[in-house]
């Protein structure tokens, strides 16, 4: 969409292999669920997506882990977290 | 009391961190650390020639002190200290300090022990190990999850 702002989508630990640190696109300005996001990054990188549907793969918003239902809006800081391993 | 956490880029000294707590610990009977060492081998048996550890700058700092916090809410301590590396680590070098002053020693080894197992599900980090054979990135265990879950949380 013409002066749609672009959002950066960020990866971290494994995910970084196959989809890069980061993304951008045009979420609409009435916001996705964090699941159509999801669907949409799969689409855009079918191959690489696959790892991004695994379950264990969490979303934050502005660095709070967020569920699937949560809408996530253009300008957002979104990243897609696969499971913590610190310590 | 004081809960200090910090994510650093360097190495980390256990001796200084260790020492800077019990000076700060006035009325304290009992002090407990631990460290968190870099094998050099990995489950496997692989040689392990470095750790890389991957973080969301601030998520990271926010996820060590949130856990610092309730682990002081929780124990009956006067002193908390939790100090977590970032990047690239070498074999035998530390990746993670914690330590717990307290009156009376039961709540300074629960609290280091509840440290330890927080950081272990919910330290916003992603480990990776480099070796001859490749890389390859850790996934948290059932052990780990058994062992935070003992907390309740």
């Amino acid at each position: 969409m013409a002066g749609t702002k672009q959002t950066r989508i960020l990866f971290f630990g494994s995910l970084v292999d196959s989809l890069g640190h980061e993304h951008l696109l045009s979420i609409p300005e009435e916001g996705w669920s964090v699941a159509e996001l999801r669907q949409a990054l799969c689409a855009r990188e079918p191959v690489a997506g696959a790892a991004l549907a695994r379950p264990s793969v969490r979303a934050a918003v502005n660095h709070e882990i967020v569920g699937e239902d949560r809408r996530v809006y253009p300008g957002q800081e979104i990243a897609f977290l696969p499971p913590l391993s610190g310590g | 009391m004081t809960v200090l956490s910090r994510l650093v880029t360097t190495s980390i000294s256990p001796e200084r961190e260790l020492a800077e707590l019990i000076a700060r610990a006035e009325g304290a009977g009992a002090v407990v650390s631990f460290c968190g060492i870099a094998r050099p081998c990995a489950k496997s048996g692989e040689t392990v020639e470095r750790l890389v550890l991957d973080h969301y700058p601030d998520m990271t700092e926010r996820s060590l002190e949130m856990i610092a916090q309730e682990g002081s809410r929780r124990f009956d301590v006067s002193d908390l200290r939790v100090v977590h590396r970032c990047g690239e680590i070498g074999p035998g070098e530390t990746i993670v300090f914690v330590a717990a002053a307290s009156a009376h020693r039961r709540a300074a080894f629960e609290a280091a022990d509840y440290l330890m197992d927080r950081l272990k599900t919910d330290a916003v980090f992603w480990k990776r190990e480099e070796g001859p054979g490749g890389s390859r990135w850790i996934e948290p265990t059932e052990g780990d999850r058994a062992d935070a879950a003992r907390w309740g949380v």
